[in-house]
């Protein structure tokens, strides 16, 4: 059994679903009070993870454990300590949310003392059925089930689908709440802006592999993004492309896309020397910068 | 055993479970009613001119002059057991494959419960459901049958009470055992659906042939006599101890099945 100070590690853990693969040799480890965000692309392996980790798949190899307790055999245990939200979740349409809430509670021997004021900051209706809920309103259910008890540690798989900005701020909110009081918290998604926007590190899986753990910060310098600018009057490519952190710049008419990896200040500097009419600073997709970091994808992705 | 689960599990089928006891009450109330006009017509005269195979198919001993033939021939044995086998079928299958196909299990199995506890839970909830169903079948007819003068013996119908709810679980805990080993409620249906069906037919040309006869301890009917049990009140303690142990068999592989599986869809 794998004994470990860390609240999740995982050990050259492997699943393969007959010969396809799910995710193969992943070594991982969520150290206890972070926020550690899982990124990769759809069909990487994030799920697959996720249900290894709640002992919902059986290893086809190697071990997961959290707070040293194997994520197979401990299951039970393990699960008094964790709150899940599973991906693409499915809730009983027949209840009543309140219902629901009650009935999941019941297997737990606490006090669901978040219950109240999660559902408050959350703006849900308790008296609704589940079926007549919208896809965004039953993630709120299943947040409220993962995360009433409190739980010392959270497992979530892409949390924030289907809900909406303003909810997804609230979420964050609650999250880095979680995080003060000391929870740990393991969060997959596909969108990169969410979990650089929540996360402490971040493990990137692609094609049922880690490729790769880096703290938040470094991510932030390292990713390219691109910047559109349009200025008042004609400006030269030139000055910006002297720039350190400027990869390219691209001129469209009095509009110039410029190409950057890391410090931003001394391109804002040079921008704030003309008159600027607009400018937009997107973040890159997870394409964007699975090729800045990695090189590009092979277009064959078939794992879960 | 998990008593959230078990009462969660009644909450949730109490509608399904009414109707199913309202059919069977109404049933044995229908069968009371019809019984006095049966007794004093000539039916009971065709049923004994009609030809032996085809008495044999149903139960060649069966008296059909007489109230517990009767009701024997026209509820227990046909109707009756086509009812309580689709309820059982259909529970079974709903209780694990159905969860899993639904995606609920993920959220049930996210919770602090064995995956045992969820097996073992869930089925004794459909045996309290079937004590409940075969309780609303019998109750009418024991309480019913003196006021239409239909001779029954209380002993028999209790030891058919006790056939039937072992007769009824062993096709719920094989039902069991395909629902935690299949990922979709259909094909647990199905498999569970083929083998009563395998088993009736059996059964049926076990009648008529001593080849097949020597193979009828394979069916799951060479053990349902419930006429026998009401007619003469012998029980037949063998066919009980066979059906009891289907049961303990088939429970014990799904568990061990569904603790062993994966969960997903």
């Amino acid at each position: 059994m794998p004994r470990t100070n860390h609240a999740i590690a995982c050990r050259e853990l492997t699943k393969f679903y007959g010969r396809q693969r799910g995710i193969e040799n992943l070594n991982l480890a969520v150290r206890k009070g972070e926020i550690f965000g899982f990124l990769g692309p759809n069909g990487a392996g994030k799920t697959t993870t996720i249900r290894l980790l709640m002992g919902m798949l059986k290893p086809t190899a190697g071990d997961a454990s959290i707070m040293g307790m194997d994520s197979w055999r401990d299951s039970v245990n393990i699960k008094l300590k964790v709150g899940n939200i599973p991906g693409d979740v499915s809730l009983y349409e027949q209840m009543r949310v309140h219902d629901l809430l009650d009935y999941v509670d019941r297997f737990r021997p606490g006090p669901d003392r978040l219950r109240d004021e999660l559902s408050h900051r959350l703006d849900l209706d308790m008296k609704k059925k589940v079926k007549s809920l919208s896809r965004g309103n039953r993630q709120k259910v299943a947040i409220l089930i993962a995360l009433m008890h409190d739980p010392e540690i959270l497992i979530l798989d892409e949390p924030t689908l289907g809900l909406d900005p303003l909810m997804q701020q609230e979420f964050y909110a609650i999250l880095a709440e979680f995080k003060e009081r000391g929870r740990s918290i393991f969060l997959s998604s596909h969108i990169l802006s969410e979990v650089e926007r929540s996360c402490d590190r971040v493990g990137i899986v692609k094609q049922g592999r880690l490729v790769d753990v880096r703290a938040i910060e470094d991510l932030r310098k390292n990713k390219i993004r691109h910047m559109d600018v349009a200025f008042r009057e004609p400006v030269a490519t030139a000055e910006f492309e002297s720039l350190p952190a400027v990869l390219s710049v691209e001129r469209l008419n009095r509009h110039l896309r410029i190409t950057i990896r890391g410090e931003v200040d001394p391109l804002i500097k040079q921008i704030a020397r003309h008159e600027v009419l607009d400018l937009t600073f997107t973040q890159p997709s997870l394409e964007d910068f699975f090729l800045s970091f990695y090189g590009p994808e092979p277009s064959n992705s078939g794992e879960r | 055993m998990n008593l959230n689960l078990f009462r969660r599990s009644f909450a949730d089928k109490r509608t399904s479970l009414a109707f199913y006891a309202a059919g069977v009450i109404l049933y044995s109330i229908f069968i009371l009613l019809i019984w006095p006009s049966i007794r004093n017509s000539a039916l009971s005269q065709i049923w004994n001119s009609y030809p032996e195979n085809l008495k044999k198919a149903f139960g060649a001993s069966i008296n059909y002059a007489s109230f517990d033939g009767f009701l024997t021939l026209e509820y227990l044995s046909n109707i009756w057991v086509i009812v309580m086998a689709v309820f059982s079928i259909g529970t079974g299958a709903a209780s694990l494959a159905g969860e899993i196909e639904k995606g609920t299990m993920e959220v049930l199995l996210a919770q602090p419960i064995s995956r045992r506890a969820v097996v073992v839970s869930r089925f004794l909830y459909y045996a309290a459901a079937l004590l409940m169903l075969i309780a609303a079948t019998l109750v009418p007819i024991a309480a019913g049958s003196p006021i239409v003068s239909g001779n029954i013996s209380y002993p028999g119908l209790l030891a058919v009470g006790l056939l039937a709810f072992l007769f009824f679980a062993a096709i719920g805990s094989y039902t069991f055992m395909f629902s935690a080993m299949f990922n979709s409620r259909g094909m647990a249906v199905s498999v569970a659906a083929g083998v009563i069906i395998f088993s009736y037919a059996l059964n049926l040309l076990a009648k008529f042939n001593d080849t097949v006869n020597r193979f009828n301890f394979l069916s799951l009917f060479n053990y349902f006599d419930p006429y026998r049990f009401l007619h003469g009140a012998s029980i037949a303690w063998g066919d009980l101890a066979v059906l009891a142990g289907i049961i303990a068999a088939c429970l014990a592989a799904a568990v061990i099945w569904f603790e062993r599986r994966d969960i997903a869809v």
